[in-house]
């Protein structure tokens, strides 16, 4: 069905603009009758340009003009939702607690290994404990680097439960206040008599460059 | 029983071409208001007859009649004027009830096989008579049919003389939303009468210088109507004789003996004895005092979808464009309320974001400060983030001392172990290289059975241990002592897969 585009308009405006009884109204007063129609829509239209094209353009010009503080606004606030400042505090707390778990550097690592052979000499056990070269040459970036150590084990003649006591002495080792991890464990004995124990353990520790605290 | 009518209105009256070769004459001045008047005016004129009446709410507010006769568009001209003035109408909606020698009403049949077909058939009817006379508004009423045909009369007038009535009203800005022949308002008498219903009735009613017959039954479509060209009381005896013939013709036609007429408007006795006289069959013969105004209260009544109507159509297209009006200006106004809103609530809150604004910018050298201190505190949780989870990652389980614990609870008192080893499987592989060797006090069997039993508690631990058939060769060492049990050498190599 073809439509007719001056038929429509006709239509419209007689709709907006007809004053009953009088189709042949002057057009003064066919305004007047659609002032219901016509100011609504053109305060509508004022308004609503107003807003779109002066407020709103303003609007984002000054935006523009601010949007680098308003990156900064962001990026401070990103920042906090990183970590609260409780994490934080606990982060360094933990981090302390565990970097006290290492020696700091070779003295220290001596100092420790040598109080381990005294705790094993309360546990009963002639202890003898030889730190190796270091696995690897630690990078400069690293905070940690480990060693081997080697030792053996045995019981002294007033050690009549070897087994226990060794155990005994394998546990405060693993819960002491530093940290040194049982890699290897070698038993020999005769029948009904314990000849030698043979450890290996991996010693982790600060290395010199690393030890100034953060 | 609702009617059925066919119609023919010219929807856009409005572009009608303006009325009338003959000159009318120039109207009064109306007061013009924006502000509109509900008032309707009712117009009646009936073959030189004219009477107005303003109604409010279906409610008569003023009446007035014509003094002199009013039979051409110049005479409703005058008495439209002088109506109006004298009875201050302001508002512009219109009926009228018409009878026009002009304004035709004729019986006729149609096929009554289907609604379409009927339509078809009287358009095709219409068509043919406005070749002859010229175009026509025209609107079909049913009626009462005793055979298989559609019986309908056809209210046909003469386009030129609607043009000349519709530029008459429009130079009044009046509008003409009804035009109804003077049978509407008689047959909704009929319905409203209360014993109507079960016994036909018969209406004679003056109209100028004819007399208008009708009947019905209450709630039916009218039996016949007729228009008698002689005038009220002056012509008794000869109404008389037509209200009797259109008694046979009902009783002839319909079978339907009329035992009631009666005489709308004033009759006198001369009238009512020379009709009571004629009339046989008619054995209630009475007058209503009813005037044309009870006839236009009537019309004013009527429900505004009323089918009877030659301009039907405009006042559904009006009623629409007032509908539509209505919409749009609500519309106007509330998207004007919602966009003042809008307006309010953004200056606001621009007003809110550029003070917002204003002071980020005021802030920037503590907020730098602020940022660096957190990309720093942040690098630094980071950074014990980082030697946490390494320093985590770097413990190992304590495997070999928990299996000597757990190896020594559940190794029988049989055997004993000379020596005892557990290490990492080289080559990163995961889990544990484990190997037992030891002595069990005594036979092969027996020994084999013991460390069946003791291979299948280690695999059952928590250790998930696995013993290979290698390295488990025995080798028997004969006893010391003659009662003593031989010693058994044996070596488990496996690996654990806790780690």
């Amino acid at each position: 069905m073809k439509t007719d585009p001056m038929r429509l308009v006709r239509g419209g405006w007689r709709l907006l603009t007809e004053v009953p009884g009088w189709p042949d109204a002057p057009i003064g007063k066919r305004l007047q009758r659609g002032l219901p129609i016509l100011l609504p829509t053109l305060g509508t239209a004022l308004l609503l340009g107003w807003l779109f094209l002066v407020h709103e353009r303003g609007m984002r010009e000054l935006r523009d003009s601010h949007q680098p503080y308003l990156a900064l606004e962001q990026e401070i606030s990103e920042l906090h939702q990183g970590y609260s400042e409780q994490q934080v505090h606990e982060l360094a707390e933990q981090a302390e607690a565990v970097r006290r778990q290492f020696p700091a550097g070779e003295t220290e690592a001596r100092e420790f290994l040598a109080q381990l052979e005294r705790e094993a000499a309360r546990h009963g056990w002639i202890a003898t404990l030889r730190m190796a070269e270091p696995f690897s040459e630690p990078s400069p970036e690293a905070w940690l680097t480990s060693v081997s150590v080697r030792g053996r084990l045995l019981p002294d003649d007033k050690n009549l439960q070897p087994l226990s006591s060794l155990l005994d002495l394998l546990e405060r080792i693993r819960t002491g206040a530093r940290r040194i991890e049982l890699m290897r464990l070698n038993i020999s004995a005769d029948e009904g008599t314990w000849q030698s124990v043979d450890v290996g353990l991996r010693l982790s520790l600060v290395p010199s460059h690393a030890t100034t605290p953060q | 029983m609702a009617e059925r009518v066919n119609m023919s209105t010219p929807a856009n009256l409005p572009d009608a071409p303006p009325a009338a070769a003959a000159p009318i004459p120039a109207p009064q001045r109306r007061r013009f208001s924006l502000m509109r008047d509900d008032n309707v005016l009712g117009l009646a004129w009936i073959h030189g007859e004219f009477h107005a009446a303003v109604y409010r709410r279906q409610d008569t507010v003023d009446t007035w009649t014509s003094p002199t006769s009013v039979t051409t568009i110049d005479d409703l001209s005058v008495a439209l004027d002088g109506a109006l003035q004298a009875l201050k109408f302001g508002g512009t909606d219109v009926f009228l009830i018409l009878e026009h020698e002009r304004f035709q009403h004729q019986p006729e049949q149609a096929p009554a096989f289907s609604e379409t077909a009927t339509r078809g058939f009287l358009k095709a009817h219409v068509s043919r008579i406005e070749q002859e006379r010229g175009p026509v508004l025209w609107v079909s009423q049913k009626t009462q049919s005793q055979r298989n045909e559609a019986s309908v009369l056809l209210h046909l007038l003469d386009a030129r003389f609607y043009a000349q009535l519709n530029g008459l009203m429009l130079a009044r800005r009046l509008e003409l939303t009804r035009i109804v022949p003077l049978v509407v308002p008689l047959h909704a008498m009929i319905d409203a009468m209360p014993d109507a219903r079960e016994q036909p009735v018969m209406l004679a009613a003056p109209a100028g210088r004819m007399t208008i017959v009708v009947a019905g039954r209450a709630g039916q479509p009218l039996l016949f109507t007729r228009s008698i060209l002689a005038p009220w009381n002056t012509a008794a005896e000869r109404l008389a004789v037509e209200f009797n013939r259109s008694l046979l013709y009902a009783k002839q036609q319909f079978s339907e003996p009329i035992e009631r007429l009666r005489l709308l408007g004033q009759a006198d006795e001369v009238m009512l004895g020379e009709v009571r006289a004629r009339c046989s069959t008619a054995q209630d013969v009475a007058t209503l005092p009813v005037s044309p105004f009870d006839w236009m209260l009537t019309v004013a009544r009527l429900p505004a979808r009323h089918r009877v109507n030659l301009v039907a159509g405009y006042l559904s297209y009006k009623q629409r464009q007032r509908f539509l009006r209505r919409v749009l200006v609500a519309t106007c106004t509330l998207a004007l309320v919602l966009s003042a809103l809008e307006v309010v609530l953004r200056v606001q809150s621009g007003s809110q974001e550029r003070e917002r604004l204003q002071a980020l910018a005021e802030a920037e050298p503590v907020m730098r400060a602020e940022q660096q201190r957190l990309a720093e505190r942040n690098l630094t949780a980071a950074e014990h983030a980082a030697l946490i989870a390494e320093a985590e990652a770097a413990r190992i389980p304590p495997v070999p001392s928990r299996f000597l614990a757990f190896l020594a609870g559940v190794l029988p008192a049989e055997m004993r172990l000379t020596s005892f080893s557990v290490k990492p499987h080289e080559d990163h592989v995961p889990g544990w290289f484990v190997r037992l060797e030891g002595v069990a006090r005594g036979e092969q069997d027996a020994t084999q059975e013991m460390l069946a039993e003791l291979e299948r508690r280690l695999a059952q631990s928590p250790f998930r241990a696995v013993f290979g058939p290698r390295g488990r060769a025995t080798v028997v060492i004969p006893a010391d002592e003659l009662d003593a049990l031989p010693r058994v050498r044996f070596t488990l190599e496996g690996g654990l897969l806790e780690n």
